[in-house]
């Protein structure tokens, strides 16, 4: 399941991880978030609704958060969350699924000293 | 012969109800969603403590508005699950996070959308089903959703 080019995903770990640790991990999803709400260029018809619906995130295969996206998310949703470092370090790992059933995945190496 | 007419009723009786499920359903559904009023969020048996709101006072535009949070559950409680609404936007849940390893402390920072100016709020889910939450108001001058640009 490789990302799409049309939504690339960036994620970063911000700073340098220390076992014990929070660490903050930053992930930018380029996706338009379309509301359904705003109209197209013709003033006619309104552009349909393409939101992201999940996003799953896990540090080494167990989930450390599952969201429930709405429309009022803003476009290229950005999510900036604390992750505690495990001992070995290990494998962060995100998953999106939008509502016209497209998918992407992303994961990161906590590489710890 | 008095038996079948028993049966015949208790049949049409089971019918019936499996054809409200759906309609009832779908009213329960709807009611959940008209929880999200503004009002309805002000009466909430919640206490106004432990969540702390970043979000600035004015707004340039609502189609794109940093918000932080961060949450601090009482003594000894987990958080399970929060949510941001936005009691004004056509589509009040912005999102709705569950945590499966529960925490007793957690950041987040996002981007939101804003309709129009109004009061954001925060609602937290702890593990013995109490609720904690914060309201914070943000002025917008230029609003989302609704505009055809």
């Amino acid at each position: 399941m490789a990302t799409l080019n049309l939504h690339p995903i960036r994620l970063s770990i911000i700073g340098t991880p220390v076992v014990g640790q929070e660490v903050e991990v930053r992930v930018l999803i380029g996706h338009p978030m379309e509301t359904g709400y705003r109209l197209g260029l013709d003033g006619n018809e309104r552009i349909p609704k393409n939101i992201i619906e999940s996003v799953v995130i896990k540090l080494n295969q167990d989930p450390i958060m599952q969201a429930t996206l709405g429309t009022g998310i803003a476009a290229n949703p950005l999510l900036s969350i604390f992750v505690k470092v495990p001992p070995q370090g290990g494998v962060i790992s995100i998953e999106w699924r939008d509502d016209q059933g497209l998918q992407g995945r992303a994961e990161k190496l906590i590489a710890v000293a | 012969m008095m038996q079948s007419k028993v049966l015949k009723r208790s049949l049409l009786k089971g019918f019936a109800v499996l054809l409200a499920t759906p309609y009832f359903k779908g009213s329960w559904a709807s009611s959940i969603n008209n929880d999200y009023t503004q009002k309805n969020l002000q009466s909430l048996p919640i206490k106004k403590e432990g969540v702390t709101i970043d979000l600035p006072p004015l707004a340039d535009t609502g189609n794109s508005i940093p918000m932080n949070l961060l949450i601090q559950a009482p003594a000894q409680r987990r958080i399970q699950s929060f949510e941001i609404i936005a009691p004004e936007n056509p589509n009040p849940m912005v999102m709705k996070i569950t945590l499966p390893q529960m925490q007793s402390s957690y950041r987040l920072s996002t981007r939101i959308r804003l309709a129009l100016s109004q009061d954001v709020w925060v609602i937290v889910q702890l593990d013995d089903g109490s609720k904690i939450g914060q309201s914070l108001h943000c002025v917008v001058t230029l609003n989302a959703c609704f505009d055809a640009t």
